[in-house]
C-alpha cells in the first residue's frame, strides 16, 4: 500500500483501480485520513469482482451471503434502478464480462482482443432481494457494482469525516468528487467538470461517467464497459460523456452510469435528483437547474 | 414412496431444471424476459418480482451548456478560477 502525503491533511493514494485525493483542511487529526484511505481499501476488498475473495464474489458464487454494507449497496441499487426506469441496473454483470471486461482493467492491456462480443443472460433471469443484513439471488447470472461502489465508499467517508467534527473537506474518488462545505475563501469548492466548465459545488456530489475511458479492442470494433441493460451491450447512445451533481456521490455515481448507457431513462430520473450536463454529438447540454452549480 | 429427501431433491432438481430451460429458452428466443413484455398467452406469470417494470421515459428540457471558463477567457473579460480538482470519468 503506497501512500503519499502532500501535506498534512490532504492524503494522496491508489484503491479501487484508481486515483484518491482526500483533503480536510485545518484537520489536525492524521488518523481520520488513515480511516479514509482504510474505507477505499475495504469497499475495494467488499465490492470487487475481480478478487475471488471479495464479498460482491462470494454473493456471486454462493448467490447468498450476510453483510450489512454490501446490503446496503444493493438497497442503493435497486432504489436508483426503480428511480431510474431501469437505466441503472448492477445485473449487468455477465453482460460486462461477455463484451470483453472480465478482469481488472490494467490487466486488459495483456488481454487479446476479444474475437467477439459474446451473449450474456438477460438481466431479467436474475433476481435480487436485499434486507438489512444481506442479499440473496435468485436466477441467472450476477452483480456488477462497478456504476455506484465508488460513489458509495466516497460517501461513508464524507460520514467518518463528518463525524469527526469536520465540515469542508474534499474527497475525489478517481474523479468521482463529494465537496463538504466551502474551500478557504468561503466558497464553494471550484470543480472542473465537461468541456472546461467549472461547477462550484458545497454539501454535494459530483461524478463523470463516459463511453471513451476504460475502452477496449474487439474484432467486431471498440467495446466500452458501459451496458445498456435493455441489450445487454455496450451502449450505443449518442450521449458519450455526463457529468452528474447530486446531494450525495452513490447518486451521481449511479446517475452517471445510468445517462450514458440509457439516456432516455437516466436523464429524467435526474431532474428529480440533481442536474447533469452531457455531451451528445459532440455539443454540451444541461438540464434544467444545472445553472445552480454551473457558473 | 419417495422418502423426505428423495422428496427434497426432487424438487431441487426441478428448480434447477426450470431454471435452465428458461434460459436455454431466453436465449433461443422462445420466450421473451424482457420486464413488461414477458409475458405468455398462457400464463401470466412475471419472470422478476424484485425489480419494477420499466416505465416509459420522458426526456427533460435541455438547455446549452454555458461557454466554457476558456472560452469565456478569449472572449469575454478573463475569469479565473483554479479549481481544486477535475472530475473525469476513471
Amino acid at each position: 500500500m503506497a501512500t503519499a502525503t502532500t501535506e498534512p491533511s490532504t492524503i494522496a493514494f491508489r484503491a479501487m483501480n484508481t486515483e484518491w485525493w482526500i483533503t480536510i483542511p485545518r484537520c489536525a487529526d492524521p488518523s481520520l485520513l488513515a480511516v479514509a484511505e482504510a474505507t477505499a481499501w475495504a469497499a475495494e476488498a467488499a465490492f470487487s469482482r475481480f478478487r475471488a475473495d471479495s464479498l460482491l464474489s462470494r454473493l456471486n458464487r454462493d448467490r447468498q451471503i450476510a453483510s450489512r454494507s454490501l446490503a446496503d449497496v444493493v438497497a442503493r441499487a435497486l432504489a436508483l434502478h426503480e428511480a431510474t426506469a431501469g437505466a441503472f441496473d448492477v445485473r449487468v454483470g455477465p453482460a460486462v464480462a461477455a463484451a470483453g471486461y472480465d478482469r481488472s482493467f490494467e490487466q486488459m492491456v495483456h488481454h487479446p482482443p476479444q474475437l467477439q462480443l459474446l451473449l450474456a443472460p438477460p438481466v431479467e433471469t436474475l433476481s435480487v432481494q436485499a434486507d438489512r443484513e444481506g442479499v440473496t439471488l435468485t436466477g441467472i447470472g450476477g452483480l456488477d457494482l462497478g456504476g455506484i461502489a465508488k460513489g458509495w465508499a466516497i460517501d461513508r467517508i464524507a460520514e467518518a469525516v463528518e463525524a469527526a467534527g469536520y465540515r469542508d473537506y474534499v474527497i475525489d474518488g478517481g474523479g468521482d468528487i463529494y465537496a463538504g462545505g466551502r474551500g478557504a475563501d468561503g466558497e464553494a469548492w471550484p470543480i472542473g467538470v465537461g468541456d472546461g466548465l467549472v461547477a462550484f459545488i458545497s454539501d454535494a456530489a459530483v461524478a463523470t461517467s463516459s463511453t471513451e475511458k476504460r475502452r477496449w479492442a474487439t474484432a467486431t470494433g471498440e467495446a466500452h464497459h458501459l451496458v445498456d441493460p435493455a441489450t445487454g451491450l455496450p451502449s450505443a447512445a449518442a450521449v458519450t460523456n455526463a457529468v452528474v451533481v447530486a446531494a450525495d456521490a452513490t447518486t451521481a455515481d449511479a446517475l452517471a452510469t445510468a445517462i450514458v448507457a440509457d439516456p432516455a431513462r437516466g436523464l429524467p430520473a435526474v431532474v428529480a435528483l440533481g442536474g447533469a450536463l452531457i455531451e451528445q454529438d459532440g455539443t454540451w447540454s444541461m438540464t434544467r437547474g444545472m445553472e445552480r452549480w454551473i457558473r | 414412496m419417495a422418502t423426505t429427501n428423495e422428496r427434497r431433491a426432487l424438487v431441487n432438481l426441478s428448480v434447477v431444471a426450470g431454471s435452465a430451460a428458461m434460459f436455454a429458452a431466453a436465449w433461443a428466443g422462445i420466450v421473451q424476459t424482457d420486464g413488461e413484455r414477458y409475458r405468455d398467452a398462457d400464463s401470466p406469470t412475471t419472470a422478476v418480482a424484485a425489480f419494477a417494470p420499466v416505465q416509459a421515459a420522458v426526456i427533460p428540457d435541455m438547455t446549452p451548456a454555458p461557454a466554457s471558463s476558456e472560452g469565456q477567457a478569449s472572449s469575454q473579460a478573463p475569469r479565473r478560477v483554479v479549481v481544486v480538482r477535475e472530475s473525469k470519468a476513471s
